[in-house]
């Protein structure tokens, strides 16, 4: 990259120019390109739509918790206290380690399927960082916690709802008719 | 180039989507499940013949299968949504979006024009998409920006 002050190439990432001495550090800094970018990087995951979830101790059993998922029609519950996850459960596990054994697993504790020590990302996290961590990380719900408690968790679907009101006249909401 | 304008002038096809994972309808609700759960399918499309009839999601899974009594050697018809939302594969992307958006589903089954299943287009697909297309902001910043220090020193 080039030095904005005299213009000398310095290797990407250098914190001051060879040259002059002046300082890069600040280019390195994402900036925001358009309104969208911006907003990304401004607001919080405050400002999503928060999905209620249900908190079931380790111990619960499985067919407990599967009840739960059927007939709330939660895609994903989550394992421990609302100070204290200590992991996820979602229709994917239902499938993927359930699905062979479920009856001779209807009386074991959940915490033998669950998936450990979920990510999880507090309220005041700009939205930008959680679309990275879902995007790369894989994940379709990340439970949000607020001082350290459990808030309620955040969907794909509520990403592409939040991207979506970028372009009302493109991508419509939920609300209004077809 | 802008997000709006890909969002108006790609399609489906230009950005790709995941071939689609199918069984014909007849085939046993046991079998299929085995297949979605060794392959990691979150969904599968159904056949009739070479023609899309329906899908199954790992949710269908959830609410129609577990627990309940006999239905292993049933056909996947049975527990199937049949008449889901579908989209042709030279959809533009927003037109996409607005299906998975406004119906509130996770996979949009892809058809050709004479019916046959090409792919299916997710929510996760979308999102990712939607994100590549601010990959400074949303792949460089730190989780927290308020503890990178505005001079060398952070003073």
């Amino acid at each position: 990259m080039n030095c904005p002050y005299c213009n000398h190439w310095n290797i990407p990432g250098a914190d001051t120019c060879e040259n002059c001495r002046q300082d890069l550090a600040e280019l390195d800094h994402p900036q925001a390109s358009s309104k969208v970018e911006a907003s990304m990087m401004e607001s919080t995951l405050a400002k999503l739509n928060l999905k209620p979830t249900c908190i079931v101790t380790p111990d619960t059993k499985v067919g407990e918790v599967v009840a739960i998922l059927q007939e709330r029609k939660f895609g994903c519950a989550l394992v421990g206290d609302v100070s204290n996850i200590v992991g996820i459960f979602s229709e994917r596990d239902v499938l993927i380690r359930l699905a062979d054994r479920y009856e001779e697993s209807i009386n074991l504790p959940i915490s033998e399927f669950m998936t450990l020590n979920p990510e999880m990302l507090d309220i005041n996290t700009p939205i930008a960082y959680a679309l990275n961590r879902m995007s790369i990380g894989d994940f379709r719900h990340l439970p949000i916690t607020k001082n350290g408690q459990l808030e309620g968790i955040i969907s794909l679907r509520a990403m592409l709802s939040f991207l979506s009101e970028w372009y009302p006249d493109l991508i419509k909401s939920k609300m209004e008719p077809a | 180039m802008d997000l709006r304008f890909a969002l108006e002038n790609e399609t489906v096809a230009d950005v790709g989507y995941q071939p689609p994972a199918t069984v014909q309808k007849d085939e046993t609700i046991q079998s299929t499940v085995a297949r979605m759960r060794r392959e990691k399918y979150g969904c599968i499309l159904i056949l009739e013949g070479e023609k899309f009839c329906g899908i199954f999601t790992e949710r269908d899974f959830l609410n129609r299968v577990l627990g309940k009594e006999n239905l292993n050697d049933r056909p996947i018809s049975d527990v199937m949504t049949s008449k889901p939302t579908i989209a042709i594969e030279d959809i533009y992307i927003h037109e996409a979006l607005n299906l998975l958006h406004k119906n509130g589903i996770r996979h949009l089954p892809l058809i050709d024009d004479q019916h046959r299943p090409v792919g299916t287009i997710s929510v996760k697909r979308a999102v990712n998409f939607l994100a590549d297309y601010h990959p400074t902001t949303v792949y460089n910043l730190p989780p927290e920006p308020e503890t990178i220090p505005a001079a060398r020193d952070g003073g």
